[in-house]
């Protein structure tokens, strides 16, 4: 185990230590695949969307205009929902398509 | 707060701002350029002169290089004088388009992993090559490809040489803005020319981190300047009136669905624009383009959230922004109460909020002006003291049709820039960032203000060139391969076709400049907000980069679409976006508005039923074309749908 766990790449051995599993199956990555998208939609939705009505007035949250700390609030989903897909959705398949070239139209 | 006010309010020497901040900007800013051309050289000793190489650096950049470049290449002078400009002018809601930079940098992952490996696989170079080979359409298709990459380069190029004229304008007076553009244009294309993609990355990667630094500074700084979170906070929430900390803004453009669309669609339209593009063929590996994603959105939008957007509302506190309703005066008594009002100028009676402007015509305007949040009323005890200055029956009415207007009008009020910032009275919202950085930040800061501010305008400078470096760049290499390489002399060597992508760089620098001197005409300034508001031009060229995104889509995703239809939907999205755009509106007045014309403008700003980005109208012209061509063409299915299938598998 100490050995797999030199092995792995620096964001995985921080998730490891966090108590992440990121080694997931296929249908569980692309359930949470799912998930991540909705929950970025959702943010999209509700930040610059018709959802800021929620927030459209001349009033104070924490010190600052209410529309501004809305969209901090859907920028700090929309952030963990990137962080996420980077650690447990998306994968290294780069040498996949190898290096060979055609020749183009 | 009121001392803040003072201080802005008795600062009349902006021309010579240089004194607040000591020689510090010119020893950075020199130190700067010649880092620049020192990494234009390196990249050229390190080149192998080939065509590849030239382009996209042997497509052998590792994470820290691309992500940097990738980032420095969407950062233009469009956020570092634009976004603060615009939340200067419109206030809070324009924060929110801080949002659309996640959406980016999803795109660099999404749609750069499979461009990649396709450029990879295929030995493509520009889009138009991945374009002409995935539908086999070798002529027009390449044609428009190349097309909308001009259209886009261009206006972006423009904007970056105009943010050099204006952080020159602010440092050393009104005379230097054209000095100042045509040092930015010719610094940044001796060292495109000299180096190609490898010394633009390098360059890149200094002006991104410089970027990143100098953005978070800024609202630092900015915070510092109040004298901490709390004051900051009371000076925003006091001082902005209620138009500023809400949808749709002052001038009632962002609405949400103005926002959203430019969320969406904005964002993923300039990650699709040629020069990120070429940027995820140079990436080494998806892992590359991966970890940029995530940099891109966390950083860039902290950036942009905690940083400069910061700036724009502050300065609406110290530089409050003027508000007036006018009306219109007839000339036969324009002169006479102009008069009046002048001589009546030290009449205590008289209300300061009421002035007379007369224009290049003998016609006036009678004009009510506030400042930010404190809107004086138009009593019946003002309206007696201004009537009393002219008995003509004209002004009378004029006068009780102002009062009218101030306090029953359903429309807003017209907005302008604080006095101070637009020093040439031409609404220059753009220069708040300037202003403020190099009259507040020594002032209040001491030393560390003019380090700060030092900083900064090397911060700004590198915006605009690591933009106009990456667009020029592209755009050689789009005229080169897809215009002069196809049609011209396909038998061109490799040599002669990189010595004429140089010749190209010239020659769109020098047009980019011609256009930004144009603009700069008295009787076209403050005219067009296009030619005035950096983030106005970049709006539009976006707008008309997102129309190839149904066919990115198409290619790297769904694979349904022929070939003829991708072709009719790219050129007619194009043709839509000028139409409703702001150029087909200045083309018009050009023309001097002739019946036709000005008729289907007229027919176009009523189809416009609410606030949109461009880019929407265009792309619902673009889709629909674009599906049901494709779904009635009988032609054989593109030529690179099984190869791109195979290979995105």
């Amino acid at each position: 185990m100490p050995g797999f766990f030199a092995e792995q790449p620096a964001h995985r051995r921080l998730t490891y230590s966090l108590g992440f599993r990121p080694n997931m199956t296929a249908p569980a990555r692309k359930k949470l695949a799912v998930w991540l998208t909705v929950l970025f939609l959702l943010a999209v939705f509700m930040g610059p969307g018709p959802g800021m009505a929620l927030a459209n007035r001349p009033v104070v949250w924490f010190g600052m205009p209410a529309l501004y700390i809305w969209g901090v609030g859907c920028f700090f989903i929309e952030a963990g929902v990137v962080l996420a897909a980077f650690l447990f959705v998306w994968r290294d398949d780069d040498q996949k398509t190898g290096d060979q070239k055609t020749p183009t139209a | 707060m009121n001392m803040m006010l003072l201080w802005a309010q008795t600062d009349d020497a902006l021309a010579s701002s240089l004194q607040g901040l000591g020689a510090a900007p010119y020893w950075v800013l020199a130190c700067y350029l010649i880092l620049l051309l020192v990494l234009g050289i390196a990249g050229w000793l390190k080149s192998h002169r080939d065509e590849e190489d030239y382009y996209l650096a042997g497509r052998r950049q590792g994470w820290i290089v691309s992500s940097l470049t990738i980032m420095a290449t969407f950062f233009s002078s469009f956020a570092m004088l634009g976004a603060p400009g615009m939340v200067y002018r419109e206030g809070v809601v324009f924060a929110l388009f801080s949002l659309n930079v996640p959406v980016a940098g999803l795109c660099v992952y999404l749609f750069g992993a499979r461009i990649w490996k396709l450029g990879r696989r295929f030995g493509y170079v520009t889009p138009g090559d991945m374009v002409a080979d995935y539908y086999g359409s070798r002529v027009s298709l390449r044609l428009l490809v190349a097309l909308t990459g001009f259209l886009y380069a261009i206006p972006y190029v423009v904007m970056q040489i105009q943010a050099g004229g204006l952080v020159s304008q602010q440092l050393f007076g009104p005379g230097s803005f054209e000095v100042g553009a045509i040092v930015l244009a010719a610094i940044t294309m001796l060292y495109i020319m000299i180096g190609g993609m490898r010394s633009v990355a390098w360059t890149d990667l200094v002006q991104g981190l410089l970027l990143i630094v100098g953005m978070l500074v800024a609202g630092m700084a900015m915070i510092l300047v109040f004298g901490g979170l709390g004051e900051f906070s009371q000076a925003i929430t006091h001082d902005l009136p209620a138009s500023s900390l809400t949808a749709p803004g002052n001038t009632g453009t962002w609405a949400w669905p103005m926002v959203l669309s430019l969320c969406l669609l904005a964002s993923s339209g300039s990650m699709v624009q040629p020069a990120q593009w070429m940027r995820y063929f140079s990436a080494d590996s998806v892992t590359t383009l991966r970890r940029g994603a995530v940099i891109f959105s966390l950083v860039l939008t902290s950036c942009f959230l905690f940083g400069v957007m910061l700036i724009g509302l502050a300065g609406q506190a110290l530089y409050p922004l003027q508000f007036s309703y006018s009306v219109h005066l007839p000339s036969h008594t324009a002169k006479t109460a102009a008069a009046a009002v002048n001589d009546a100028a030290n009449d205590t009676n008289l209300p300061t909020a009421f002035s007379v402007q007369t224009s290049d015509g003998d016609d006036a305007q009678l004009r009510w002006t506030w400042q930010g949040r404190d809107k004086q009323p138009f009593t019946e005890t003002d309206l007696a003291a201004i009537q009393s200055l002219d008995a003509d029956a004209a002004f009378q009415t004029a006068v009780q049709t102002l009062q009218s207007e101030v306090q029953h009008s359903k429309q807003r009020p017209a907005v302008a820039p604080n006095r101070l910032v637009d020093t040439n009275g031409k609404a220059d919202y753009d220069a708040i960032l300037v202003v403020v950085l190099t009259k507040q930040f020594p002032r209040v800061l001491g030393q560390f203000g003019a380090i700060f501010a030092s900083l900064l305008i090397v911060a700004i400078m590198a915006a605009a060139m690591s933009t106009a470096d990456s667009n020029l760049h592209a755009l050689s290499a789009v005229l080169t391969r897809d215009v002069y390489d196809q049609f011209v002399r396909p038998n061109a060597s490799e040599v002669e076709r990189v010595w004429l992508g140089r010749g190209v760089i010239v020659a769109a620098t020098l047009l980019a400049l011609s256009i930004v001197m144009v603009g700069r005409r008295p009787e076209l300034l403050g005219k067009y907000d296009l030619l005035n508001m950096i983030a106005k031009m970049g709006l539009m060229a976006i707008a008309f980069s997102a129309q190839l995104l149904p066919i990115t889509i198409d290619m790297l995703f769904l694979r349904k679409g022929a070939s003829r239809g991708a072709a009719v939907g790219l050129a007619a999205g194009l043709v839509v976006v000028f139409l409703f755009g702001p150029l087909f509106q200045m083309f018009v007045d050009t023309l001097g508005r002739p019946a036709p014309l000005a008729v289907m403008l007229d027919g176009i700003n009523a189809l416009k039923f609410t606030p949109l980005h461009g880019s929407v109208w265009g792309l619902a012209v673009n889709v629909p074309l674009f599906v049901i061509i494709s779904v009635l063409s009988k032609s054989k299915p593109p030529p690179g749908r099984e190869r791109f299938a195979e290979v995105l598998r």
